[in-house]
């Protein structure tokens, strides 16, 4: 039964849980065949212990699972058939070893595996003849599944329930405008172009001799000590050629007053009290005493905005070129960031208008993915293993878990009205993304396919560019403001 | 008088312990090498209320088992072959071993 669409070891998964309560169960009965057809309604208390995750009461379907006697032990024949063949027993050849011998020595494994190959197969036809659809992996009660008896079973699990999108139509949120002109959008530009003359800086020494003015930049070597500490002297803080801009955004003012009106060669003292805030957290708050002194004094020289400039940026004709296309790009990200606001917002109106249960399994399991980005975000920050595992993870999931219900609820919102609006999702659309997943990832387009073939993310990478094209087409109806 | 454990120790299920069993209605046992015939007739008559026809015996020799440059053997021990009397039930003793 392998590759069936239900995923069947996931559906395994939870299928052993309930398999291997009953295999006590089985045991007892080879013991002793006398007692056979008692009543196993004792067998089968859930009531003290909650299996799988919780689930959302109206999202909830119960299927009943069934198979006849003759399939039963037809599967059964059929697994002992395949332990025999490879069966290794003392005091047997291998292949020899007696059928009885091996139903005694395998029992568990046998039932097992007939768990594994009768009820995925079952739950499929199951939840076929009932036109459900789970979202949730089945969790089995009442389970009875023994040789000369019928497969008899209930299935539980989480549907997306029926919901209406009428008037979706309907739901419209101000578009907000996006500004291409105007003071603050030419101030954007501005700034821009001023970055990128500031990244072309060249610092150069300035040759007359003469005292430190604002604006300049000063070489200093320093070593500094820390001030109001108890106990052992804190080692000091010494630099060399340290690069310090006077009077400069990122410099302290103490420095830039220290400083202002000395010559290169001369020694300095100078007492700094850092901010609470400062980001160094070693130093905030604290006072050093530094001895400074200056090595130099050097100019920094921005390039001059010509068409000079805008050819040794890249590939522009002239200032001009330069311009227009930053104007573009910058035109495009408040665009973006528009379109980005509209989106959410108009989820948000979404969500406030259609109202219906939603699957408590997707929940979690959405909530499960934004933990992971979490985590994965602190890892890249250098939190241990170990530490992570101090979290508490009951708390975290708290936390996530409304936001994770309004994503999933704008999920099955954008998937229904995906439907309505037959938005598809081309194989082209899906290799544009797969490209950009594999320069991301740095392999070849085909490795990153196989891989998300293989784990049945494709799939979902298609629904989440169905979602994401549907939000597209929303959003380019709404009213312009 | 040793115990009925002491002189069974275990039913042999093999290949051929199980298929003289269909053949011959004879169960083959490992049982105590000191043990007499005699001892391996009660016994089992006792614990499977059976009537015991005959009883064979082997000594089995135990193995030589190396370790690098040290022999030993394992431990010798004695088979019974003990057939049972025309129409007596056999004991079904593969199920629960």
């Amino acid at each position: 039964m392998e590759g069936t669409p239900l995923s069947s070891a996931d559906t395994l998964e939870n299928t052993s849980a309930a398999g291997l309560e009953n295999t006590g169960e089985a045991h007892d009965h080879n013991h002793d065949h006398d007692h056979e057809g008692h009543d196993h309604a004792h067998d089968h208390d859930h009531s003290g212990h909650q299996h799988g995750p919780v689930l959302n009461p109206d999202c909830v379907r119960e299927v009943k699972i069934e198979a006849t006697a003759e399939e039963v032990d037809k599967a059964f024949s059929r697994v002992v058939r395949e332990y025999k063949k490879y069966a290794k027993i003392p005091g047997f050849r291998p292949g020899k070893v007696p059928e009885q011998v091996v139903r005694r020595r395998f029992a568990e494994q046998i039932r097992k595996d007939v768990v594994e190959s009768l009820l995925p197969e079952r739950f499929r036809a199951a939840i076929e003849a009932a036109g459900v659809a789970p979202v949730s992996q089945p969790n089995l009660t009442n389970l009875t599944l023994e040789e000369g008896k019928a497969l008899d079973g209930t299935a539980i699990f989480e549907v997306i329930p029926p919901f209406s999108i009428d008037g979706y139509q309907d739901v419209t949120v101000p578009k907000s405008a996006v500004e291409t002109s105007g003071e603050a959008f030419e101030a954007g530009v501005q700034s821009e172009l001023q970055q990128l003359r500031e990244s072309r800086a060249t610092i150069e020494p300035v040759e007359e001799d003469r005292a430190i003015v604002d604006g300049d930049w000063v070489q200093i070597s320093y070593s500094g000590i820390l001030q109001g500490e108890e106990g052992e002297p804190a080692p000091p803080i010494t630099g060399q050629d340290s690069l310090v801009e006077i009077s400069g955004s990122e410099t302290l003012p103490a420095f830039t007053e220290a400083l202002r009106g000395s010559k290169p060669g001369q020694e300095l003292k100078v007492e700094v009290t850092y901010p609470d805030d400062y980001t160094e957290a070693k130093l905030a708050g604290k006072t050093v005493a530094y001895n400074l002194e200056v090595k130099a004094i050097k100019k920094r020289n921005l390039p001059v905005l010509d068409d000079e400039f805008a050819k040794e940026l890249g590939d522009y004709e002239n200032l001009a070129a330069l311009e227009t296309r930053i104007r573009e790009n910058h035109t495009a990200r408040k665009e973006r960031e528009a379109e980005q606001q509209g989106r959410e917002a108009l989820f948000a109106a979404l969500n406030e208008k259609f109202n219906f249960p939603i699957p408590e399994s997707l929940v979690q399991q959405q909530v499960d993915a934004r933990l992971e980005r979490g985590l994965r975000a602190l890892a890249q920050q250098g939190m241990s293993a170990d530490m992570m595992r101090k979290l508490d993870f009951t708390r975290l999931r708290d936390a996530q878990r409304d936001s994770a219900l309004s994503e999933v609820k704008t999920s099955l919102l954008l998937d229904r009205i995906a439907d309505a609006e037959n938005v598809t999702v081309s194989d082209e659309e899906l290799d544009r993304e797969l490209y950009m997943a594999s320069l991301q990832s740095r392999e070849p387009v085909e490795t990153v396919r196989a891989r998300l073939t293989e784990d049945g993310s494709l799939a979902r990478i298609r629904e989440q560019l169905r979602r994401e094209k549907t939000a597209s087409v929303l959003y380019q109806r709404l009213p312009a403001a | 008088m040793p115990t009925l454990y002491e002189v069974i120790r275990r039913p042999l299920i093999t290949e051929k312990g199980l298929a003289v069993k269909e053949t011959e209605g004879t169960l083959v046992f490992d049982v105590a090498p000191n043990a007499s015939k005699t001892e391996v007739k009660q016994a089992v008559e006792a614990l499977f209320k059976v009537k015991v026809a005959a009883v064979r015996t082997a000594n089995v020799l135990g193995k030589e088992r190396r370790r690098g440059k040290f022999a030993g053997f394992r431990p010798d021990w004695k088979k019974a072959y003990v057939r049972l009397k025309d129409g007596e039930k056999m004991p079904e003793y593969v199920a629960n071993y």
